[in-house]
C-alpha cells in the first residue's frame, strides 16, 4: 500500500496540514481519534472518582449502622448504589465507543475509524486501509497500555516523540526501504526529525506486529474490566439486600455485621479498580 | 447414598452406645440435603467423592484394558483419548482434591478442636452443593461426548478440539469455588474456634496439614478459575490470550495452569500426610517424634509448592537460567517431605507397632510415597527430565504420589475414623486382605510403568511398539488386582455397617479429642466440655475389656 501512498508526497501541502498527513481530512480524523481516546482515559479517571466516593459512602454507612443511625444508613447505601450505577453507566459509554471502533478482543478485533470521523471519507483513495492508519495512532496517543507491551520498535518511539498525530504509513517519503534493518533503527537515534520516518517503516515491513499487541491489550482490557464489572454487579446485589434490611430496621449497635462485611466486599471492588485504572488507563 | 440409608435409622442396634447421635438425630433424605452439621456434610462429601473415585476407576480400567495389545483392543483411538482424559479430570478434580479435606477434614477438624461445628456451617453446605454442581457440569461434558484433551486442557488443542471442553472446564471452575470456600471455613475455624488451652503446637498435626492445605486452596485456586475462564472466553468469544494467531501465547496457558496445579499437588498430598501423622503414633503406641518439624514442614511444603510450577514445562521452552532455578527449587521440596518421612519412621522406631488396617495403609503410604517422592527427583533434574518427560515414567511417578500417596492415606484414614463416623468396627481380616491385594496390585501396575517409561514408552499413546507389550500387560493385570483389593476394602467397610461390632468411644487408644466423645458423636459433638491435652500422649490411656476400647486411667 505504501506504493500508492508515495504519490501523495509530491503534492503541495495546505499551510495547516502537518507534513506527515496526506490530507486535511486525515489530520482532522487523527486529531479527533486522539481526543476521543484521551477522553476515554478521562472516563476512566471519572470512574475512579465515582468508585472512590462510593467507598466513602459505604464506609459512612457502616459507621451509621454501628451507631444505629438508620436514616443515614439508608441514605448512604442508596448513594453507594447510585454511584455503582453511575460507574457502570460510564463503563457502558466506554465499551460502546470501543465497540463502534471495532476495538474488540481477539478474533472480533477489527478496528475502524470511529463513525464520526469516518463519515463521508470512505471513498477517498489511499485511505482504504483504515486499520493501518488508525493503529499506529492508537499506539501513538498512548491512551491505553499497548505501548509498553509492544515489542515492535516503532510503537514506543511513536508514543514518545510524535505526540501530535498518528503516523500514516502512506506519508512515507520514498527514501527508506522497507525491510532494510539499519534504516529501521537509525532514525530513532537521530531524534525527532527522523522519527516520522523511523516509526513508519517497520509498519510497512511488519504490518502485523503492532496490531497484535493492540489486540492483546483489548483482550486483556475487556477481560479484566469485564470481570471487575461483574463484581460490581454482585456488590450492587449485596448493597440492595442491605438496603432492604436497613429499611426494615435490622441493623443497630448490637448487630451490624452484614453491613460491615458487605462494606468490606465493596472496598475490595474499589481496591481492584485502583489497580486496574493505572494498569489500563495511565501506563504509557 | 447407600451408606447413609443403611446407617441412618438406629434399627435394632445392640449395645449401650445407641443414644442420640448425629446419624439418628433426624431422618429422611431432605434432612441430609439441608443439613448444616459438619459431620453429615463430611459424609455427603465421602459418598460423593467415593462415587467419583469409582467412576474414575472404571475409566482407568478401560484404559488399561485397551493397552493389553499394541493395537486396538476394545475401543477406538478417539474413545481412548476421552477415557484417559475423563479418568484424569474426574480423579483429580472430583476425587483427590476434595476427598480428604471435604470428607475426613469436615468430619474430624471441628471435633479435634473440641468445637461444635466449623465457623461457617452454611458456607460449608454451599461448598458441597458447588461441588455437586461442578460435578454435574463434568458429567454433562461426558454425556456430550467427553473431552479428549488430557486433564491438563493444554492449548492450542483445547481451544480447537470439537469436544465438550467448555462444559468440563466450567465444571472445574465451579469446583474451584467449592475448594476455596472449604479453605475459608477451615482457616477461620482453626483460628477462631480453637479452645484457649490448645495453642498452635498442641493441635493435632492433621490440623496443621489441613490449615496449610487451606492456605494453598485460597491462594492458588483463583488462578485456576481465571485460567479456565480465559480458556472458555477464548473458545467461546475468540479472545486471544493463548492463540498465537490472535496475539496470544500457548505457553502462557501452561504457566497459568501449573501455577495452580502444582500447588494443587500439595492440596492433594498435604492432608494425606496429616492423616499419616495421626495414624502412625497411635498404632506405634508412642508419642509423635519431631512434632514441630512435621508442623513446620507442612507450612514449608505449602510455600515451596508455589515456587516450582515450571518444572512441568522444562521441555516447553524456557530460558536455561529459568529451568535451572526451577530445578533447584524443585529439589528443595524434597527437604520438608523427607523431614516428615524420617519423623514418621522415628516415631515407629522402638514403638510397639500394631498392624491394624489403618496402620497397614499408613506404612504402605510411606513405602509408595518414598518411591514416588524419590522418582520425582529424577524428573526435577534437567538432563534426565528431557529423556523422561511425557513418558510412562511420569505417569508412574505421579500415580505413586497421588494414588499411592493421597489415596492410600485416604483409605487408611477412612478405616481409622470409620468407627467414629458410623459407630461400627470393621472386620480386620477382610480389610487386611483388601490392603495386601491393593498394595501388591498397585506396585505391579505402576512399577512396570517406571520401566516402560525409562525405556521410552510415551504416555497417552493409543498404539505402542510390540516390545512394550509384556510390561503393558503386567501393568494391566496389576490394575485388576488393585481393583479387586479396593473392592474388598469397600465390601469390608459396607459390611461393618450391617454386621460390625458396635464401636467403643476410643477403639485405637488415640489421644486427640475426637476419641473422647461417643461413637458416633452427638450432633453437638460433645456431651460435656472437652479438655484438650497433648494429642499424642498415650500414657493416660488403658485398655478396658468391658467396653472393648481404651479409657482414661483413674
Amino acid at each position: 500500500m505504501s506504493h500508492t501512498a508515495d504519490a501523495h508526497d509530491h503534492h503541495a501541502h495546505p499551510p495547516n496540514l502537518a507534513h506527515h498527513f496526506d490530507t486535511p481530512e486525515q489530520q482532522v480524523a487523527s486529531g479527533k481519534l486522539g481526543m476521543w481516546i484521551y477522553l476515554s482515559k478521562e472516563l476512566g479517571g471519572v470512574n475512579t472518582v465515582v468508585l472512590l466516593t462510593s467507598s466513602l459512602t459505604m464506609a459512612w454507612g457502616v459507621r451509621a449502622a454501628q451507631l444505629g443511625q438508620k436514616k443515614i444508613l439508608v441514605w448512604m447505601l442508596s448513594l453507594t448504589l447510585a454511584f455503582a450505577v453511575m460507574f457502570l453507566g460510564i463503563k457502558f459509554v466506554e465499551y460502546k465507543s470501543k465497540w463502534e471502533e471495532g476495538l474488540l478482543p481477539g478474533k472480533r478485533f477489527h478496528p475502524t475509524a470511529p463513525p464520526h470521523v469516518n463519515d463521508g471519507k470512505g471513498a477517498e483513495p489511499g485511505h482504504h486501509d483504515l486499520q493501518e492508519r488508525v493503529l499506529p495512532g492508537m499506539v501513538g496517543r498512548g491512551a491505553p497500555a499497548p505501548a509498553p507491551a509492544a515489542p515492535a520498535p516503532a510503537a514506543p518511539v511513536a508514543a514518545a516523540a510524535v505526540p501530535a498525530a498518528p503516523a500514516d504509513p502512506s506519508a512515507l517519503p520514498p527514501g527508506p526501504k522497507p525491510g532494510d534493518e539499519s534504516s529501521l533503527i537509525k532514525p530513532a537515534a537521530d531524534g525527532p526529525p527522523g522519527l516520522a520516518v523511523g516509526e513508519v517503516v517497520p509498519l510497512g515491513a511488519d504490518r502485523n506486529a503492532v496490531p497484535k499487541n493492540v489486540q492483546i491489550f483489548f483482550g486483556i482490557y475487556f477481560m479484566m474490566t469485564g470481570l471487575h464489572a461483574l463484581h460490581v454487579l454482585a456488590g450492587m446485589g449485596v448493597i440492595a439486600w442491605l438496603l432492604k434490611r436497613s429499611l426494615r430496621g435490622d441493623f443497630g449497635p448490637s448487630y451490624f455485621a452484614p453491613v460491615d462485611l458487605g462494606g468490606l466486599y465493596w472496598h475490595l471492588v474499589d481496591l481492584i479498580w485502583i489497580f486496574l485504572f493505572p494498569l489500563m488507563y495511565l501506563i504509557h | 447414598m447407600a451408606t447413609i440409608d443403611h446407617t441412618m435409622p438406629g434399627t435394632a442396634r445392640p449395645g449401650p452406645a445407641r443414644q442420640a447421635n448425629y446419624l439418628n438425630a433426624s431422618h429422611g433424605l431432605l434432612s441430609w440435603l439441608t443439613t448444616l452439621d459438619h459431620k453429615r456434610i463430611g459424609v455427603l462429601y465421602l459418598v460423593s467423592t467415593l462415587t467419583a473415585f469409582f467412576l474414575g476407576g472404571v475409566f482407568a480400567l478401560l484404559v488399561r484394558t485397551e493397552l493389553l495389545t499394541p493395537t486396538q483392543t476394545i475401543m477406538g483411538p478417539d474413545t481412548y483419548n476421552k477415557m484417559f482424559t475423563l479418568h484424569g479430570a474426574v480423579m483429580v478434580f472430583l476425587f483427590i482434591i476434595p476427598s480428604i479435606p471435604g470428607a475426613i477434614g469436615n468430619f474430624v477438624l471441628p471435633i479435634m478442636l473440641g468445637a461444635k461445628d466449623v465457623a461457617f456451617p452454611r458456607l460449608n453446605l454451599l461448598s458441597w452443593y458447588l461441588y455437586i454442581i461442578g460435578a454435574l457440569w463434568a458429567v454433562a461434558s461426558i454425556i456430550m461426548g467427553g473431552v479428549d484433551t488430557g486433564w491438563t486442557f493444554y492449548t492450542p488443542y483445547s481451544t480447537t478440539t470439537n469436544t465438550a471442553v467448555i462444559s468440563m472446564t466450567f465444571g472445574v471452575f465451579i469446583l474451584g469455588f467449592s475448594s476455596i470456600l472449604t479453605g475459608v471455613n477451615f482457616i477461620t475455624t482453626v483460628h477462631k474456634l480453637r479452645p484457649v488451652e490448645m495453642d498452635w503446637f498442641k493441635m493435632p498435626l492433621l490440623l496443621w496439614a489441613l490449615y496449610s492445605t487451606a492456605v494453598i486452596q485460597i491462594l492458588a485456586t483463583p488462578v485456576l478459575g481465571v485460567t479456565m475462564l480465559l480458556l472458555i472466553a477464548e473458545r467461546a468469544l475468540g479472545i486471544g490470550i493463548f492463540d498465537p494467531a490472535l496475539g496470544g501465547d500457548p505457553i502462557l496457558y501452561q504457566h497459568f495452569f501449573w501455577f495452580y496445579s502444582h500447588p494443587a499437588v500439595y492440596i492433594m498430598i498435604l492432608p494425606a500426610m496429616g492423616v499419616i501423622s495421626e495414624i502412625i503414633p497411635v498404632f506405634s503406641r508412642k508419642h509423635i517424634f519431631g512434632y514441630r518439624f512435621i508442623a513446620y514442614s507442612s507450612v514449608a511444603i505449602a510455600i515451596f509448592g508455589f515456587l516450582v510450577w515450571a518444572h512441568h514445562m522444562f521441555t516447553s521452552g524456557m530460558s536455561p537460567m529459568a529451568t535451572m532455578i526451577f530445578s533447584a527449587l524443585t529439589f528443595s521440596v524434597a527437604i520438608p517431605s523427607a523431614v516428615k518421612v524420617f519423623n514418621w519412621l522415628a516415631t515407629m522406631y522402638g514403638g510397639s507397632i500394631q498392624l491394624k488396617t489403618p496402620m497397614l495403609w499408613a506404612v504402605g503410604f510411606i513405602f509408595v510415597f518414598g518411591i514416588g517422592g524419590l522418582t520425582g527427583l529424577f524428573l526435577g533434574a534437567l538432563t534426565t527430565d528431557v529423556h523422561l518427560h511425557d513418558t510412562y515414567f511420569i505417569v508412574a511417578h505421579f500415580h505413586y504420589v497421588m494414588m499411592g500417596g493421597s489415596v492410600f492415606a485416604l483409605i487408611g484414614g477412612l478405616f481409622y475414623w470409620w468407627p467414629k463416623m458410623f459407630g461400627r468396627m470393621v472386620e480386620e481380616r477382610w480389610a487386611q486382605i483388601g490392603f495386601w491385594l491393593s498394595f501388591v496390585g498397585f506396585n505391579v501396575t505402576f512399577f512396570s510403568q517406571f520401566v516402560l517409561g525409562s525405556r521410552g514408552m510415551p504416555r497417552r499413546y493409543f498404539n505402542y511398539l510390540p516390545e512394550f507389550q509384556g510390561l503393558h500387560q503386567l501393568s494391566t493385570y496389576g490394575s485388576y488386582v488393585l481393583a479387586i483389593g479396593l473392592g474388598l476394602s469397600a465390601v469390608a467397610l459396607l459390611h461393618s455397617l450391617f454386621a460390625g461390632r458396635p464401636a467403643p468411644d476410643n477403639p485405637w487408644g488415640a489421644a486427640s479429642l475426637e476419641w473422647s466423645t461417643s461413637s458416633p458423636p452427638p450432633t453437638d459433638n460433645f456431651s460435656s466440655e472437652p479438655v484438650a491435652g497433648d494429642p499424642y500422649d498415650y500414657n493416660e490411656l488403658a485398655w478396658d475389656r468391658s467396653v472393648q476400647g481404651y479409657v482414661r486411667k483413674g
